[in-house]
């Protein structure tokens, strides 16, 4: 099964543009992400710029609307994330905990929805996109 | 420049409610378009955030604490 360890760094909602961590926090982030691909359980991982370089599309009424970050209401957001497969919750909370972080910062863990995963009726829909089955196979 | 685009969770997704054969198609249409387009990369949609859970970094200590996630706040 696949999870997704999505890094929350506090403080990062209020970063300035271009914020980047800190030289050694970066090399011991690496050796980290290092024996993740060592074990085989590394799929993918991003880093993410803070969200005062990001935007916001809200859809009130079903109209888009955009706001520019940094986003005042925003009291958690995403540093980055990690995507690994594993045999259970419990393999990718180990894997989370391993991971050298700041006392500033919380992974949270969240397992990626399969199809396999859906009832019957839905899977027949997603049946008519067979473009999107493509490539979520590609990324699966 | 890749981008990734986030969707919140909303009190419907954290509480596992399916949406219909409508929005599903409609967002269907919407991921194929990007697609065709050649923009997307990947794209998943995440379980609610009660089948997850959040570890906490104090030092060398680990606190491991089940979902729900603290309430989706805008």
């Amino acid at each position: 099964m696949r999870f997704m360890m999505l890094m929350i760094p506090k403080g990062y909602e209020t970063a300035a543009p271009g914020a980047m961590p800190d030289a050694k926090a970066v090399a011991a982030m690496m050796k980290y992400n290092e024996s993740l691909q060592k074990a085989g359980v590394l799929l993918a991982l991003d880093g993410l710029h803070p969200p005062s370089m990001g935007a916001r599309v809200s859809f009130s009424g079903g109209k888009p609307k955009v706001t520019d970050g940094p986003f005042a209401e925003a009291k958690e957001v995403l540093g980055g994330y990690w995507m690994i497969q594993v045999k259970s919750k419990e393999e990718a909370i180990e894997w989370a905990s391993r991971c050298p972080g700041g006392d500033n910062e919380v992974i949270e863990i969240r397992q990626v929805q399969e199809l396999a995963d859906f009832p019957a009726d839905i899977q027949e829909v997603a049946g008519k996109f067979p473009e999107l089955q493509a490539q979520q196979r590609k990324g699966a | 420049m890749r981008v990734m685009v986030l969707i919140k969770a909303t009190r419907d997704t954290e509480a596992g409610i399916m949406p219909d054969e409508k929005i599903l198609t409609e967002m269907g249409s919407f991921n194929e378009e990007l697609v065709k387009a050649g923009v997307l990369i990947g794209m998943e949609g995440l379980h609610p955030s009660a089948k997850g859970a959040r570890v906490k970094f104090s030092g060398a200590k680990r606190t491991v604490t089940d979902g729900p996630s603290p309430k989706p706040r805008s």
